[in-house]
């Protein structure tokens, strides 16, 4: 089944007048349910863009996005919930009121509110910092209390922004992992957009590679190691194969974009 | 990384307690070379005593006048004016700031007005004010709110249209109606500046009211002020003055506190600090 579809998708910003940006341009993917789909690219290729367009965030210049046969117009959070790379949990909120806002706007009851808050919370293992506030929780608890955020939603696609992008090595990799694991359960979609060649393969079941700008679809790779998996997959030869396949094309991207390359003449 | 940093907090709030009797002591200081200026000025200095007149006197005329029913009646007047007119202010300038940021087109077109009304000395149109309200204290509110409400109206404006993208962002990804953006994103992000404007409120109230008073009217503090002074009871109107200086000190301290900034949420503030550290890595 099919939880995502994204057909012809083309986004082009006016800079100036008469001065036409395309961000990217024939995007033609499908999400099925359950899957994990990364989406890499070099910096600036749109693929956070299209990311924009899966959510109802941005609508699209050209084609159209299809969450279960409909059309996207707008934002539904009950379908396709986000997680952005700077948590942007409200700082005068506390940690249970952060989790609980969607259902809030949703214009859920109080009792309901919390108590799905608290399980969420509870699911990605920070249930005592409820009544904390944000700055009092470091960079990688904030980042699972926006994807407790999400998650509060029941969403049947999980679209993650850059979600570990703010975050150092050491602490990507713990929480990537852990998280990976969390979804694993939530049996959910996720959309997950990175520019970590690690993170890529590791999250993904298909890894979706993107050209720069314009930014289009230039490789699909399959995943197929077993679930659940766990950081030791990063030694094993068939995740070192993709990872320097995404690297040739990655860097042939970016060295196609700066005429010197700073690693390796070819 | 918890710990290191409580101990920071712990260093600073003792050099900050440490610093504060300091300044205690300076203020008090201060204050003693005014009273030992004023008992010189009176007593060897000769300073005439329709200038300054002696301290005792200006004692015993507010041991005085706080025994008198006009002084109570009065002093009801002005703190009703203050408070009405703050609350008009208050409530008038809050909704409308939250109105005018809804579309840029608002906003852009009424923050100039907001700000010239907030530079623009309202005093001016006070005799107008006497015109269309008339001499009693419908005049003194109507007055002092609409100096107050600029700052009011213009700083919750200037604060909910500064509120971060990226908090508005997660309120269209999640849904949020106008209403619950209003309530629940930009009024808690804009809060210091919306509170900044009531305290600012509040102390142009207190200046409004009095001056008002003193300008043009039948009743109040300033009235009687004004009154004490025409007839040359001195020690009165220096009494008066002191004692309206306690009652607005008082009022703006308890509606500051009122509208200091509280911290969100405030249950359970050290419990966080500790497991945090465990799992930072």
């Amino acid at each position: 089944m099919t939880d995502l579809r994204v057909e012809g998708l083309q986004v082009a910003y006016e800079t100036r007048p008469g001065e036409r940006l395309v961000a990217c341009q024939d995007i033609s993917l499908t999400v099925a349910s359950g899957e994990f789909v990364t989406i890499i690219g070099p910096s600036g290729c749109g693929k956070s863009t299209v990311l924009h367009c899966m959510g109802g965030l941005l609508p699209p210049t050209q084609g159209r996005v299809l969450f279960g046969g409909d059309e996207v117009v707008q934002p539904n959070p009950h379908n396709a919930a986000f997680v952005f790379q700077d948590y942007s949990l409200f700082p005068w909120k506390n940690i249970l009121e952060n989790v609980g806002m969607g259902l809030t706007f949703a214009g859920a009851g109080k009792t309901e509110i919390a108590g799905k808050a608290a399980e969420k919370l509870d699911f990605v293992g920070l249930g005592e910092f409820a009544h904390a506030l944000p700055r009092e929780l470091s960079g990688g608890m904030q980042q699972r209390v926006a994807v407790a955020r999400a998650l509060a939603m029941e969403p049947r696609v999980l679209l993650m922004d850059e979600p570990f992008g703010a975050l150092d090595e050491q602490s990507r990799r713990t929480l990537g992992s852990d998280m990976a694991r969390i979804l694993e359960q939530t049996q959910r979609s996720v959309v997950l957009i990175t520019h970590s060649l690690d993170e890529a393969i590791f999250w993904a079941d298909r890894i979706i590679v993107m050209s720069a700008r314009p930014g289009t679809i230039i490789e699909e790779i399959e995943v197929k190691a077993p679930r659940p998996r766990d950081l030791s997959m990063m030694t094993e030869p068939e995740f070192q194969a993709i990872r320097v396949r995404l690297f040739d094309l990655i860097q042939l991207q970016q060295a196609k974009k700066a005429p010197q390359p700073l690693a390796g003449g070819r | 990384m918890a710990t290191t940093e409580s101990a920071f907090r712990a260093r600073a709030f003792r050099a900050r307690a440490k610093h504060s009797s300091t300044v205690w002591a300076l203020r008090l200081l201060l204050l003693l070379i005014v009273v030992g200026a004023w008992l010189y000025g009176t007593g060897p200095g000769e300073i005439s005593f329709l200038i300054l007149p002696p301290l005792g006197e200006v004692f015993s005329a507010i041991g005085g006048l706080v025994t008198t029913q006009v002084f109570w009646t009065a002093l009801g007047v002005t703190v009703f004016e203050m408070l009405v007119a703050f609350l008009l202010a208050a409530v008038v300038g809050v909704s409308l700031g939250f109105f005018l940021s809804r579309t840029p087109l608002r906003a852009q077109a009424s923050e100039p007005l907001l700000s010239w009304g907030y530079m623009f000395p309202v005093v001016l149109l006070y005799p107008l004010f006497l015109l269309w309200v008339g001499v009693g204290i419908g005049s003194k509110i109507a007055y002092a709110a609409t100096a107050a409400f600029f700052p009011i109206a213009y700083n919750t404006l200037r604060g909910l249209r500064s509120v971060d993208e990226k908090y508005l962002k997660v309120g269209v990804a999640f849904g949020a109606s106008r209403l619950a953006t209003d309530r629940h994103i930009k009024a808690g992000a804009a809060r210091p500046m919306i509170l900044s404007g009531l305290r600012i409120g509040v102390s142009v109230v207190m200046i409004s009211v009095v001056l008002a008073e003193l300008l043009g009217s039948n009743a109040g503090l300033g009235y009687e002020l004004q009154r004490a002074a025409s007839t040359l009871r001195l020690p009165d109107e220096y009494g008066i003055a002191l004692l309206l200086l306690v009652v607005a000190v008082t009022l703006q301290r308890v509606l500051e506190l009122a509208l200091r900034p509280r911290r969100p949420g405030q249950k359970a503030p050290s419990r966080a600090t500790e497991p945090a550290a465990q799992l930072d890595e």
